[in-house]
């Protein structure tokens, strides 16, 4: 089900309404939320959610089996079933058709034919999510940082869960499986936050986001041929913010949504292109990917424990393989390849230079700008359908045409929604915190008619053609 | 886990609750209101608008990418068969008219329908007249061939085969595919035609080069092998002079005096402070600026019949004056008059027809600042024309990037070629070396060379010739090694022309490969630059290239179904330059020639009856020239064909809006003024939905209207705003019957006499002055025809169908006779459309269109209702518009269609005896495709029927595709604003242009029939005068009209 449908918008309030009727008993309450989410999931395709149950079972018994069990070696391989079978399916689904003809074009071009016939499995929403809350759950059990469930209701909460479970963020058990045997409160405050939370991400998913998509960027990146040197520029930067607001309203959306049920969700991003360095960029970005790929992949490597070439090594691999979590193609690994490059390059800087302890507001200013455009460029490879329409994308910003006059497709309207995003994404936490508050203090018929208006207003103004979010692809 | 109730808590979500439910009533509220949209957030104000809403909530979610979309609809079925708008709120920003417009249906359901109706067994097959293209080779000799074989000998010249590949394949009758058109078919099949005696065939040839050919050398034995076997038709493009006044040969350019300035894009620009700047330039890469009045160049004419000049006209251009030199003088043939010093800047060019036994044809620029691209000279006969443009130091990225692609475009498109020729990647070669190109650059500049070659001449083959063997020298200059790069550079030109369906001529192998160049040198054939040929060396290479070219034609097997060429008109009368309007029927299918043909009499051209129509209107001899253009979704829509009665009644005057099929309000109509109303109980019925012998009229709808229903037009109604999305801006123009341009006039209601009908009372401006009812009906027809005479101040027509007056209290069921007798008084009235028409001179045009049909949809209605309704409105010109939608059916079988769209043809046709009749192919239309943007699969299949189609019935065709820009042009509309964001329709500016450039070639055409018809006079009064001296110019004149 997408967030900004009319489904969900029925959804919402019914379960909303029975979930409070019945939240002062537990089991009802967890079977609910189980009920809704796979109701949620299935609305996109029932199929899938077998491959949900099914892991949500496996991990839990792994959970279970791992308590039961001392010995360090058989703990490990329990463990590896958790991974196996999170990690297999995700491979089987997500990456066996890619690398078995990466595999086959590579015999080509030594004149060796291979013949394969691929899988074409089609990858359920969300299971890269899914897998890697999964084996959050298994690890930190096997850790000994979180005691097993021995429900496997409690299970299946937390990785079904609805607000989460198409696009994250990728919530940590550690994190959830705490909240989900208190009874959930939802005071007055923090419902109108929880209100202020989902309208805005519905604004910016559909007053930004799909703008941009509609108006620039989607008409240049399919054919970047047909427009001049500015227009291809501002499509890259234009995607660039595009993807933000969407997978930042969606995050907006998952966390207000989360809140009215009482849970509260990590936050995923904290104005990104604002980031100094690219280190910072990370950890502005998704953050609950990069902090999933920091605790389970780059500090199991070795982290910065080691060598310096053991680092650089260990950042490679983690950043590589970041990318290849977005998709099965090759110019993932090349934009995880670039950040990776760039983060070394950061790194070895820092290792020769040291960090600047006070830099200047003109020094932080061009390392913002140089980061913020490290950050477009790679986006290209991020967005083009292959790596040489990405390489056309990149040549295609050099090309004459920038001038305004031959750039028909910058209308005023596109500049002001670009503006609007610039802005939105430069005003204070404490701002957006006021406006919050503000909402928060007025009474409820107020509250529901500024919705409303809200409603009214992105009816409006919204792009012509509802977008799925990008990350419902990854 | 014990499931008990936990103790009461404090914290509720009571206020959480309330906003929520509060939000969604008062949006219910809204959303049921009738409210302005502005203020819904959904619209649940009609039964259908709420069935709309409920679809959206049971539509499944677009989740994903369009792929992974449809791959999942495939598992279940189709992709086209999910449900209509699913997940596409389209409801939140379009009204139904919109939405109905812009959802593209699934047209293969009119294959589905017509599966049952029998075929014609098989399509009658034309005799057929096949040239023998290796005895037409053999049966000249060239001494001189001989000689430059013997000299490629010498050094060791293999030779090499043109590449020639499939590009279209078709199904074979035995199974399996065939080839249905190679790359350089459309260059062959016009030699083809020379061979067989077509004296207006013309094989023309442009070939883009770099210093290889700058000064013609290698083309110009191409040429001359050519001209021995298929004969001259002019020398071709000429520029004003050499592009260096110091070096080269004059055979391709005219001989300037010496204050001509020379610019070509290879030089560096002028310093901007000076305030000079290059260019524009088209496909010559190069101008000629006069600087002194007197300046002038001198051409010669070799015989030919006609000249067009290419010229940049811009502010403060000089009169320029074409004199035309024969022994016996001179005459001026052409005068330029000089332009303002404000005007705008275009690419233009002048015709002029020579003079006989002109020898020089001479430019003068009466002053400075004369822009002069080049003269195109052609002959009268049939033959071959090459036009050499060689710029030195050009590239492919020089071809891009330093000329406008619209003068390149429009230039070539003028010089109709059939074959195009990239014989570039010298350059490219060094640039590699020094690495200021890569192979991926290269490949997309080379691709986009060809694609604004095919934008200008779509229908034209195109071919890639490898570079020449380039070397670097040793320190001591001796010993030549090969430049590794070329390896690159031909590996890039290969890929090139397979991707985009080029012929493909290794120069490089022909001449020997690596280390050809040293023999060359030994033999005195290379340069002492160790880059160019010397004159003996280009023979050589020219004859390798020559001979390839002609083995590929003899070798090509001629396709079965023939090849369609172009067919010159009358060379007296130059042609004018269409955007996409041909004339099938005068195309010649060279090897389909039907040997009955040629002693008959001429068949009548396409359009000229249509034109003398028009010509009698400008007479003042008829009042009344109709116009009806039946179609699809762009039909519809209003706005195309708006543009195009606004453009033609401008012309020729307005003698009322035609044609309104009788359905709900509709934004589109009000635009320009017409307002369409349906009230009360009614049921629209779809010719879309029915499967075989659908009861609709030619519009493919009716109406229904229970009793007590009203159905009204004003036509001068209060202007609405454009329905038009995304602030585009559509030309608002009150309708010419309104008050201020109004007479008096007829309106025609069509309705349908049925079993069940009641009555309905007819008024007009309110006032009821005629009775619909099945008392008075021709009983020969279904179809009824009501034709009210109305005066100069009508403006409206309302119809409402009878019903029983409102029951009284005890009034039903007391006396259930009387109930049963008015119930059968009283029943529906079936309408099919209403047509305004006004006794002023003028143009009526009919749009008559229905969203998602296909040429073969009116083939599943009842053919005597579209037949009778189209006769009713006997039209002068009948305008086919579908295409675009059949364009999708990837599985669209040619004998299926040609079947059912020629009977969908012959049908109207035959309904309108006195019209002539132009199909206007399908726009260029893209498909989503796995996340990609994908040609239209069946566009090539739709295209062809059609001109097939429009050969065999005598009609013109427009291909919409090719007046666009070609194929995919429909990316560079929606970059432009123009076209939809869908790929398959357009925006208001859009259909405004499409119907300009309809219409400008509608009235060159015209114009061009006209000056035809004049020159018939002319000889025909020379002869009339030679042969009877008594007969009066009286008599001519009047014949020549």
């Amino acid at each position: 089900m997408l967030f900004h449908s009319l489904q969900f918008l029925l959804f919402l309030p019914l379960v909303f309404a029975f979930y409070w009727a019945v939240v002062d008993r537990p089991v009802l309450r967890k079977v609910l939320l189980v009920v809704a989410s796979l109701i949620f999931y299935m609305a996109w395709n029932p199929a899938p959610v077998v491959l949900l149950v099914w892991l949500t079972i496996v991990d839990w018994g792994v959970g279970r089996w791992l308590r039961r069990t001392e010995h360090r070696l058989a703990r490990k391989a329990i463990l590896s079933l958790s991974i196996l079978n999170n990690l297999g399916l995700l491979f089987l689904f997500k990456y066996a058709d890619w690398l078995t003809q990466s595999v086959v074009d590579a015999f080509a071009l030594v004149d060796v034919h291979l013949v394969y016939r691929p899988l074409g499995l089609i990858l359920p929403v969300g299971l890269s999510f899914i897998v890697f809350q999964g084996m959050s759950y298994t690890i930190d059990v096997y850790r000994r940082e979180l005691a097993t469930r021995e429900s496997w209701l409690d299970v299946a909460v937390y990785m079904t869960f609805f607000p989460h479970v198409v696009a994250g963020p990728i919530v940590r058990a550690s994190d959830f499986l705490p909240q989900v045997d208190e009874r959930p409160t939802l005071d007055d405050a923090r419902g109108a936050r929880a209100l202020v939370r989902i309208a805005t991400g519905m604004f910016k998913k559909l007053v930004i986001a799909d703008f941009l998509a509609a108006n620039i960027v989607d008409r240049v990146f399919a054919d970047p041929g047909n427009y001049s040197g500015l227009e291809v520029t501002t499509a890259v930067v234009a995607y660039t913010l595009q993807i933000y607001y969407d997978f930042s309203a969606y995050s907006d959306i998952a966390i207000g949504t989360a809140a009215l049920f009482g849970y509260v969700l990590k936050e995923n991003f904290d104005k990104p292109y604002l980031s100094k360095n690219l280190f910072e960029f990370w950890r502005r970005w998704h953050s609950s990917l990069g902090s999933w790929l920091r605790d389970y992949l780059y500090i199991p490597l070795g982290g910065n424990r080691g060598s310096k070439a053991r680092t650089i090594v260990n950042l490679m691999i983690t950043m590589i393989l970041g990318g290849v979590w977005h998709g099965a193609d090759w110019r993932f690994v090349a934009w995880g390849l670039a950040h990776g490059i760039g983060l070394t390059i950061t790194r070895l800087w820092w290792w020769t230079f040291g960090k600047t302890k006070n830099p200047t507001w003109v020094a932080t200013a061009l390392s913002t700008l140089a980061t913020f455009i490290i950050v477009v460029e790679c986006r290209i490879v991020f967005r083009a359908k292959d790596m040489l329409h990405a390489k056309v994308m990149f040549l295609e910003q050099w090309k004459s045409g920038w001038t305004l006059s031959s750039s028909p497709n910058l209308s005023g309207a596109l500049g002001l929604v670009l503006a609007a995003a610039v802005v939105g994404h430069l005003v204070p936490h404490r701002l957006y915190d006021r406006g919050a508050a503000l909402f928060a203090r007025l009474p409820v018929v107020a509250r529901a008619l500024v919705l409303v208006g809200l409603a009214l207003f992105i009816k409006e103004v919204a792009a012509f053609e509802v977008q799925p979010f990008i990350y419902f692809k990854f | 886990m014990e499931d008990t109730p936990a103790p009461p808590q404090q914290h509720a979500p009571r206020s959480t609750v309330v906003t929520l439910a509060l939000f969604l009533v008062v949006c219910g509220a809204l959303a049921a209101a009738p409210l302005p949209s502005w203020l819904k957030p959904l619209d649940l104000s009609t039964p259908d608008a709420a069935e709309r809403v409920a679809r959206r909530v049971l539509a499944k979610p677009k989740m994903t990418l369009q792929h992974v979309e449809e791959r999942l609809a495939a598992q279940g079925g189709d992709g086209r068969d999910a449900p209509e708008g699913e997940g596409i709120d389209q409801s939140a920003r379009l009204d139904a008219e919109e939405r109905e417009l812009l959802t593209t249906r699934d047209a293969r359901a009119d294959v589905e329908a017509l599966k049952d109706v029998a075929l014609p067994a098989a399509v009658p097959e034309r005799p057929r007249v096949v040239v023998d293209r290796a005895a037409v080779a053999a049966r000249i000799t060239s001494p001189k061939a001989d000689a430059f074989r013997a000299q490629a000998k010498s050094v060791n010249a293999p030779g090499a085969a043109v590449v020639n590949p499939c590009v279209l394949e078709e199904p074979a009758p035995m199974g399996g595919v065939r080839c249905a058109r190679t790359a350089l078919d459309p260059f062959f099949g016009t030699l083809d035609a020379i061979a067989a005696g077509d004296t207006s065939a013309r094989a023309a040839a442009v070939v883009l080069g770099n210093s290889l050919i700058a000064s013609d050398h290698v083309t110009d034995v191409v040429r001359a092998r050519l001209v021995e076997r298929f004969g001259d038709a002019g020398r071709g493009f000429l520029l004003p002079d050499r592009l260096s006044k110091v070096a080269g040969r004059k055979v391709r350019t005219g001989e300037a005096t010496a204050g001509w300035e020379i610019q070509n894009f290879a030089q560096d620009p002028p310093d901007p402070k000076s305030g000079k700047r290059l260019g524009p330039f088209g496909f010559t890469g190069s101008l000629h600026v006069s600087t002194v009045k007197g300046d002038h160049t001198t051409w010669r004419t070799d015989g030919a019949a006609r000249a067009r000049l290419f010229y940049l006209e811009h502010g403060g251009q000089p009169a320029m004056r074409l004199e035309a030199r024969t022994k016996a003088g001179k005459s001026v043939v052409a005068r330029i008059e000089a332009m303002p010093a404000v005007a705008p800047e275009q690419d233009v060019s002048v015709d002029v027809v020579l003079p006989a036994a002109t020898r020089e044809l001479v430019l003068v620029a009466e002053g400075p600042g004369a822009q002069v691209y080049g003269v195109a000279l052609e002959g009268e006969g049939a033959g071959v024309v090459v036009d050499t443009i060689g710029v030195p130091a050009a590239s492919a990225q020089l071809y891009v990037e330093a000329t406008s692609e619209e003068v390149f475009v429009r230039q070539l498109r003028q010089r109709e070629p059939s074959l195009f020729v990239a014989m570039l990647g010298g350059n490219e070669v060094r640039s590699l070396d020094y690495k200021t190109i890569d192979p991926a650059r290269f490949d997309a500049y080379l691709t986009e060379l060809l694609a604004r070659a095919k934008s200008a001449a779509p229908e034209s083959a195109c071919l890639i010739v490898s570079p020449i063997d380039a070397v670097k020298a040793s320190a001591a200059g001796e010993e030549l090694t090969t430049r590794p790069e070329i390896d690159t550079v031909i590996e890039v030109q290969r890929a090139v022309a397979k991707r985009e369906g080029c012929a493909f001529f290794d120069l490089f192998a022909a001449m020997g490969g690596k280390g050809s160049l040293t023999r060359f040198k030994d033999k005195g054939f290379l340069s002492e630059d160790l880059v160019h040929p010397t004159w003996r060396g280009g023979d050589v290479l020219g004859q390798l290239f020559a001979d390839a070219l002609v083995q590929s034609w003899i070798d090509t097997a001629v396709p079965e179904g023939g090849i369609a060429i172009a067919r010159r008109r009358d060379a007296k009368v130059p042609t004018p330059r269409f955007a996409g309007l041909t004339f099938p029927s005068e195309e010649q299918a060279v090897v389909v020639v039907k040997s009955d043909r040629r002693d008959a009499p001429a068949p009548r051209r396409p359009l000229a009856r249509f034109f003398e129509q028009l010509r009698a209107l400008e007479r003042g001899e008829v009042t009344r020239v109709a116009i009806g253009q039946l179609g699809a979704s762009h039909t519809a829509g209003q706005m195309w064909t708006d543009r195009m009665r606004e453009r033609l009644t401008e012309r020729f005057g307005n003698a009322g809006r035609g044609f309104i099929s009788v359905g709900r309000e509709s934004k589109r109509l009000a635009s320009t003024g017409v307002v369409r109303t349906l009230e009360g109980g009614f049921e629209i019925a779809d010719g879309r939905e029915v499967m075989l012998g659908g009861t609709v009229g030619m519009s493919g709808t009716k109406a229904r209207l229970e009793p007590g229903a009203r159905f009204a037009v004003d036509f001068c109604g209060k202007l609405a705003p454009s329905a038009a999305k995304g602030g585009a801006r559509h030309a608002h123009k009150r309708p010419a019957s309104c008050p201020e341009a109004r007479s008096a006039g007829t309106l025609q209601i069509a309705w349908l006499a049925t079993p069940d009908m009641g009555s309905a009372d007819v008024a007009v401006d309110g006032t009821t002055v005629a009775t619909i009812s099945p008392e008075v009906r021709n009983l020969d027809s279904d179809v009824q025809l009501l034709r009210l005479p109305i005066d100069e101040a009508t403006a409206s027509l309302e119809i409402v169908v009878h019903a029983p007056a409102p029951k009284k209290a005890h009034g039903k069921g007391k006396d259930p006779e009387h109930d049963a007798a008015l119930d059968e008084r009283f029943g529906p009235v079936h309408l099919l459309s209403v047509s305004e028409e006004r006794a002023r001179s003028g143009v009526v045009l009919d749009a008559v269109g229905l969203p998602g049909t296909t040429g073969m949809t009116p083939q599943r209605w009842r053919q005597d209702i579209v037949a009778e309704e189209a006769r009713s409105r006997d039209w002068d010109l009948l305008v086919t518009a579908w295409g675009t939608n059949e364009a999708g059916i990837a599985s669209l079988d040619e004998v299926t269609y040609r079947h059912h769209f020629t009977r969908t043809l012959d049908t109207l046709l035959q309904a309108s005896p006195r019209a002539d009749c132009l199909i206007i192919g399908a726009s260029d239309r893209q498909d989503q495709k796995h996340g990609e943007w994908r040609a239209a699969p069946a566009h090539e299949l739709v295209e062809r029927v059609q001109r097939q189609v429009a050969a065999d019935r005598g009609c013109a065709f427009f291909s919409l595709r090719t007046a666009m820009g070609g194929a995919g042009s429909v990316g560079a509309w929606l970059a432009r604003g123009l076209a939809n964001v869908d790929h398959v329709h357009f925006t208001a500016e859009g259909y405004a242009k499409l119907g300009d450039l309809i219409v400008d070639d509608l009235l060159a055409a015209y114009a061009h029939d006209a000056a035809l018809a004049a020159a018939a006079a002319q000889e025909e009064l020379a002869r009339a005068q030679g042969d009877d001296g008594n007969r009066t110019s009286t008599d001519v004149d009047r014949r020549g009209g």
